[in-house]
């Protein structure tokens, strides 16, 4: 194994969570190491953005121990070194991208980042209009601005929840390439999605959830080994569980 | 925090928020005190002129009018806007410490309190003439005092009806609070009574109520003491301690809930 991959950045050992009274994951461990993109799959109701939301301390677990980049729980200094892109959030409306990252970088300022070079590489990047208001941009365009924002200050762990939600093809691509890129660099990712094809071709392993449990996590390529595809692996899974 | 701070101001500047409350307030200020100068009255033939005395502190009451509306509105619609829906969750994220977030509302609602308090003193330089402000009998004791008094008050409300907002919603949030000042309103002429009754003691009904009363934030007693503070004399210390400690208890119920936006269920998982 290579040796980047040895340090654990996210451990979740047992944990569950309730909103209300109704229990939403249980007893739920994963890990995840140096440089590892990791998919979290699982159909609706599955427990993946509830697992998320608790790992980055939304949501106080009820049991379990959360450890993350070498810290129990989520502070705002941890949050300077976890960039995130949330599935359905929206900016604010009345900034534009350009002063939205600008923003941002007064926050995430690291001694890895130039940010002003970043953000104009950003906005390049991502294909966005920087001098209009994210109130009159499309749901495409606030997408990856959402993704933009999550990539800036080169993080240690980036979490995406259901990237691929509003992109076209090309911008697809173009996120695959991006995230092998920071992979290569040894950036940890967390990838939540339903696009299980998508799944095999970015992440190194994956983890398999159902009804608020995690019920199989393997490699990628040992997926694909014993069942011929992710796609199968995860029906083989759900159908056995 | 400065950047913060500097966030929220260009909301409330983008938001028209500050070109809307020069414009009420200047509106409001000048047709109210201009009505209210030289205003002849006469009851049971007993005429009336009110000069700038009167003018003084009706423009006080004007001005508190401005000031409930803009706090009001910035803690129902402005305050929460960060902390509402999915968009909590990019500003759950951000690398700052929870507790600059109402500390930030606080400021930014309190200079939108200045420019109004700014608007009532350049009224009465409008209406009565700018050498008024040399004159005897302009209050500028009082006036410093009430306001400052007054932005304690309601920054407390702004940050209560704020947390009120991501806790029950803004619609309700309207309800709740115009209610809730009308109740402690009437709790507190009650309260003024009770604790003035001679036979007055602590192990009755009327006792229980006044000690639980006087915990409270003292709403009740808020018009009570603005009355004393534009006439120029002073408020009780008791009631000044309990604004300030109430305003702590809220900041830290306001980030509690900010600290947590776990209510925000979204479309997976």
């Amino acid at each position: 194994m290579n040796q980047s991959l040895t340090d654990t950045v996210l451990k979740l050992t047992n944990v569950s969570a309730y909103y209300g009274f109704t229990k939403a994951i249980e007893s739920v461990s994963f890990e995840l190491k140096k440089g590892q993109v990791v998919g979290l799959i699982g159909a609706n109701g599955a427990g993946k953005t509830t697992s998320l939301k608790v790992l980055l301390g939304m949501l106080k677990p009820a049991t379990g121990t959360i450890s993350i980049l070498g810290m129990s729980r989520c502070s705002s200094r941890l949050f300077k070194r976890i960039g995130f892109a949330p599935e359905d959030a929206t900016p604010p409306e009345y900034l534009t991208a350009r002063e939205y990252l600008v923003f941002l970088s007064k926050f995430r300022k690291g001694e890895n980042i130039n940010s002003v070079q970043q953000i104009e590489e950003f906005l390049t990047w991502f294909e966005l209009d920087p001098d209009k208001l994210v109130r009159k941009y499309s749901k495409g365009m606030r997408r990856r601005l959402i993704l933009a924002q999550a990539f800036l200050g080169k993080p240690d762990l980036i979490v995406l929840d259901e990237p691929l939600n509003g992109l076209d093809p090309m911008m697809i691509l173009k996120l695959r390439d991006r995230l092998k890129l920071y992979q290569k660099q040894g950036t940890t990712i967390l990838y939540s999605s339903h696009i299980l094809t998508e799944l095999e071709q970015t992440c190194s392993d994956v983890v398999i959830m159902h009804r608020g449990s995690v019920i199989h996590q393997d490699s990628v390529e040992n997926l694909v080994k014993q069942f011929g595809s992710v796609e199968k692996a995860f029906s083989a899974k759900i159908g056995a569980a | 925090m400065w950047a913060l701070f500097l966030e929220n101001c260009r909301y409330v500047l983008r938001s028209k928020m500050v070109v809307l409350v020069i414009l009420f307030s200047t509106l409001v200020h000048l047709s109210g005190l201009k009505l209210i100068n030289h205003l002849t009255v006469s009851i049971q033939e007993v005429v009336t002129v009110m000069g700038p005395k009167e003018a003084i502190r009706v423009g006080f009451y004007i001005q508190l009018f401005t000031a409930l509306s803009i706090a009001s509105v910035y803690g129902v619609w402005m305050a929460p806007y960060a902390h509402r829906g999915e968009r909590s969750l990019l500003t759950h994220v951000l690398p700052v410490s929870k507790v600059y977030f109402p500390l930030c509302y606080g400021l930014c609602c309190g200079l939108l309190l200045i420019i109004n308090e700014v608007i009532l003193l350049m009224s009465f330089g409008w209406v009565m003439g700018f050498s008024f402000y040399s004159s005897d009998i302009f209050p500028w004791g009082s006036l410093i005092k009430t306001c400052m008094f007054q932005t304690l008050c309601l920054e407390v409300l702004m940050l209560s009806l704020a947390l009120s907002s991501l806790v029950v919603g803004q619609i309700n949030t309207v309800f709740l609070g115009a209610t809730s000042l009308f109740v402690m309103q009437i709790l507190g002429t009650f309260s003024h009574f009770f604790s003035k009754d001679p036979k007055f003691s602590l192990f009755t009904l009327k006792g229980l109520f006044v000690f639980v009363y006087e915990k409270l934030p003292p709403i009740g007693d808020f018009i009570f003491d603005f009355n004393l503070l534009s006439k120029g004399e002073s408020v009780s210390f008791e009631n000044l301690g309990l604004w300030m400690i109430w305003w702590l208890i809220i900041c830290f119920l306001f980030v509690f809930k900010i600290r947590y936006p776990s209510n925000i269920r979204g479309a997976e998982g």
